[in-house]
């Protein structure tokens, strides 16, 4: 498995997503910039919860997502693609193991860079809620990267084609729409409980009207259900996996 | 008995003229991009939004009418409704120098939000794998090695989008239009908004070119229409939120520069631009008492057309350069 | 000895395509061709027996085992697929020990098999270069490098000629007769039937999805007895020869060419004939200079059962 994960590593290193990762995260730290350079939105508390809520929206929830739907969907696809495939079903590692191996590196791979350049953000905006916040808001990273990276494998592994916009369909209708709803619909949404992370760590004034949207699970609930949405994805990817046939295009 | 010759038989009739060439990129690009089921849905859905324009058309048509004393039906309510309830009723009481601003309205919303989005998902579908499929299966090689220059090359895959966005765009624009004077009082109506087919075309072109050539110019950069797809995207949905972010900013507000991050806002303010709907916002805005009309929130853009359009042509510019520097890659020693 | 490969009504559909078609069969260890021509089932036989599809109906197994879903089982397989692909980003040396280790090997021992493995194909030269610079040829070898560093007891090649140089073909074809010789089993799938031929004797003909024949090549055109085989025989005083031959042997038919010098003789029972010809000869007074058999090789057979039907 770590052999797998580490040529999992090398393939991310190589070619050319390197770039659009490379992109994708310093558009952030650009944007952080112009509105560092604007001056003040509105100072105090409420200045400290604006910029708290764009790097949730801007990190955990828009670009760990997008990329996690780019590197995720393509954990298994881009073997059959590039029908490399073979070399990794026929070898004695059992193919969960394989899809196991290159989840484990997806996530550091996702998680280093975008910490970094969330880091670089919250410094650029002066450090707003502490280094509390960016303890949230990193914590709230890695659980965007490990979880919709999950949900992104299955969807991969599931579907042969078509997976970017299921992915989107996904991302649209239950991270971007229902966890806006002041409903219990919104506990179906991932950013519920990455923003209920968020709350919980840092100590951050959230208006009660605010508070019904964004979410008030606990610590522990929001950790569990976490962890369990990781779990079942990659359990049920890992299953798929071994069940299903894996073609590859013969040669003309 | 002769011995008939049954080898190959040089074509002794006339060759298709050079300029025609790429539309046979072109055809086969549309013929092999239909085999897609959810395009072909896509394409049907298309029309949904004219079960709306259509009676909204007739609504306004209807209601100034002066043979019908309709100022309290139906289809009044349904005009007020879109237009606002000052600017419905002055347009009732002068049809004749309203119709072509309420017209410009009604046609630049269709233009800004049902085909506009349909447009891009069109694309989505369509245009990621044009070039990238030839990288991948080096079929540059196969299509230099007939009379065909990049030039015609380009031409044929950028039709091929260009064609499946104008059902979703051109067509139904046309066909409404077509609808809209038929549901009309009289022909004279044809007179009022002559202007408006030719606004239809360029708002077509507004919509379609620069996101098609962007979307072409990532397909060139890679082998896996994938990331093509993803990268035009993650361009939407990045470049949408960061537009919202930035206008949120106090310090930023008013900055006639915050369209860049959206393709779709700068398509907008164009797209207005091209329908004139400013005066008909303007006016709106001086017959309803507060001063903010309800078909501003709709149509008004603050971003200057000019700008957004110059920054469109910007980017369909840079696009064509990419796309003309990876097509000519394969040929450079 | 227990059986390589056992197939029991093994069939496999894709949709209403049939890929094999009821094939039952028990192969020994030894080397062994895979022949067939494109669509034949070559490709869907060796996916099955190597894990990577499921029977539709019957079973198949290998060293006694199923090998859909057991990894163990690729211990003692090596398999080299037909496709051109690789971690092009990845030297020769990186990718042969990656798999190497994926096998079980530990970090040390996987680097020191690759490269031994790797200079045993002739890839030493270029072992350190990235996969993505190679030629066809160096690809080739690399791929049959990573199907044997873990030294596997069945080693299954699918096309590995196909691309490759004569140079490359005669080092590989000298590679598998080597590995035969060692005791290796080796099951090498192909449609070029002289190449194999260098290679083995033993052949497993496929077509249309099922089995034609399988066993020695010599074995298998003795038994095609509806078929005469075709001797030809390269002689002065032809005319002479042919009327004797037609006279005291069991020949069923004579074509004579006297512009040529040749003799073409059609005979169901070619030891019979064989073991005649000399005295005949002597009595004609004509002078063999060459003896042919043209299809008492896999070409002739191949073509035979395919087209008996």
């Amino acid at each position: 498995m770590a052999t797998v994960a580490w040529l999992q590593l090398r393939q991310m290193l190589a070619g050319k997503k390197v770039w659009m990762l490379t992109i994708f995260l310093l558009l952030p730290a650009g944007l952080s910039a112009l509105i560092a350079a604007a001056g003040e939105w509105r100072g105090g508390e409420e200045e400290e919860l604006l910029k708290a809520i764009y790097l949730f929206m801007v990190y955990p929830q828009a670009v760990c997502l997008l990329l996690a739907l780019l590197y995720g969907t393509s954990l298994l696809n881009a073997e059959l693609e590039e029908k490399t495939i073979t070399y990794l079903f026929t070898r004695p590692v059992p193919r969960w193991k394989v899809f196991l191996g290159k989840y484990a590196a997806l996530v550091p791979w996702l998680a280093a860079p975008s910490l970094a350049s969330l880091t670089g953000s919250w410094l650029l905006l002066g450090r707003p809620g502490g280094a509390a916040l960016l303890g949230g808001m990193a914590l709230a990273v890695l659980g965007s990267v490990a979880v919709y990276g999950a949900i992104f494998g299955l969807v991969g592994v599931v579907f042969r084609t078509r997976t970017l916009v299921i992915g989107v369909l996904y991302a649209v209708i239950f991270e971007f729409f229902l966890s806006f709803l002041p409903a219990v619909v919104s506990a179906l949404s991932v950013t519920h409980y990455l923003r209920s992370v968020v709350l919980k760590v840092t100590d951050l004034e959230v208006p009660e009207e605010v508070l019904v949207i964004v979410g008030n699970a606990s610590l522990l609930e929001s950790a569990g259900v976490l962890g369990a949405i990781a779990l079942a994805a990659v359990g049920l990817a890992s299953f798929v996996c071994t069940r299903r046939e894996y073609v590859v295009a013969e040669q003309l | 008995m002769p011995i008939f010759e049954l080898g190959y038989r040089h074509w002794e009739g006339a060759l298709t003229p050079a300029w025609k060439r790429w539309a046979t990129i072109t055809r086969a690009g549309v013929a092999l991009a239909f085999r897609s089921k959810v395009l072909r849905r896509l394409l049907f859905l298309a029309w949904a939004p004219l079960l709306y324009f259509g009676p909204l058309f007739f609504a306004v048509g209807y209601v100034t009418d002066p043979a019908r004393g309709v100022r309290g039906s139906d289809w009044a309510s349904f005009a007020r409704a879109f237009l606002g309830t000052e600017l419905a009723n002055r347009f009732m009481n002068d049809p004749a120098s309203l119709r072509p601003h309420v017209w410009s309205a009604i046609f630049s919303h269709f233009f800004m939000y049902s085909q506009g989005f349909l447009t891009f998902l069109v694309l989505t579908i369509v245009a990621p794998p044009l070039i990238s499929q030839d990288v991948r299966s080096k079929a540059f090689l196969l299509y230099f090695s007939k009379p065909i220059t990049r030039v015609e090359y380009l031409l044929g895959k950028a039709g091929t989008a260009l064609f499946c966005v104008s059902l979703v765009s051109l067509l139904p624009g046309v066909v409404l239009y077509a609808v809209s004077i038929a549901l009309s009082p009289s022909m004279a109506v044809l007179a009022d908004t002559f202007v408006t087919l030719p606004r239809i075309l360029t708002a077509s072109l507004v919509v379609a070119l620069p996101g098609t050539l962007l979307v072409l110019a990532f397909s060139s950069l890679t082998s896996d229409g994938r990331y093509a797809t993803f990268a035009w995207i993650g361009v939407w949905m990045l470049g949408e939120m960061f537009f919202r972010i930035l206008e949120q900013v106090p310090g930023l507000q008013g900055s006639g520069w915050l369209f860049l991050p959206s393709i779709r806002e700068a398509s907008n303010a164009v797209i207005g631009g091209v329908f004139e709907v400013d005066q008909v916002v303007a006016l709106a805005d001086r017959l309803n008492a507060s001063g903010r009309s309800q078909i501003r929130a709709m149509l008004h853009s603050p971003y200057s057309p000019a700008a957004a359009l110059v920054y469109l042509l910007g980017l369909a510019g840079l696009s064509l350069a990419v796309l003309y520097r990876r097509i000519s890659a394969p040929m450079r020693v | 000895m227990p059986n390589l490969i056992e197939a029991r009504s093994l069939t496999k559909l894709y949709g209403v395509v049939i890929g094999v078609n009821d094939v039952t069969l028990d192969l020994p260890p030894g080397v062994r061709g895979l022949l067939g021509p494109n669509g034949a089932g070559k490709s869907t036989f060796l996916k099955l027996i190597t894990g990577q599809l499921r029977p539709t109906e019957g079973e198949v197994r290998v060293f006694g085992e199923v090998p859909w879903n057991n990894p163990g089982l690729f211990r003692r397989i090596g398999f080299c697929p037909e496709q051109d692909a690789f971690y092009d980003f990845l030297t020769g040396l990186e990718f042969v020990t990656a798999l190497a280790r994926m096998g079980g090997l530990p970090a040390g021992e996987a680097r020191r098999r690759a490269e031994e493995t790797l200079r045993r194909v002739g890839a030493a030269d270029y072992m350190n270069r990235k996969i993505g610079g190679y030629s066809k040829g160096m690809r080739q070898r690399t791929k049959v490098a990573q199907a044997l560093v873990h030294d596997p007891a069945l080693f299954i090649l699918d096309e590995p000629l196909t691309g490759t140089d004569p140079i490359g073909r005669h080092d590989l074809i000298e590679l598998v007769k080597r590995l035969g010789a060692e005791g290796k089993s080796i099951l090498i799938s192909s449609h070029v039937l002289h190449e194999v031929q260098a290679m083995t004797e033993e052949f497993l003909l496929i077509y249309g999805g099922r089995v034609l024949a399988s066993g020695n090549v010599h074995e298998i055109r003795g038994l095609m007895n509806e078929y005469p085989h075709r001797i030809t025989l390269r002689c002065e005083n032809g005319r002479a020869l042919a009327h004797v031959l037609l006279r005291d042997l069991p020949v069923s038919g004579v074509e004579l060419d006297e512009a040529a010098g040749t003799v073409a003789v059609h005979t169901r029972d070619p030891q019979g004939f064989y073991a005649g010809l000399p005295d005949v000869a002597l009595r004609a007074g004509a002078r063999i200079r060459e003896v042919l058999s043209q299809d008492d090789n896999l070409d002739a057979v191949f073509r035979y059962l395919v087209t008996r039907d």
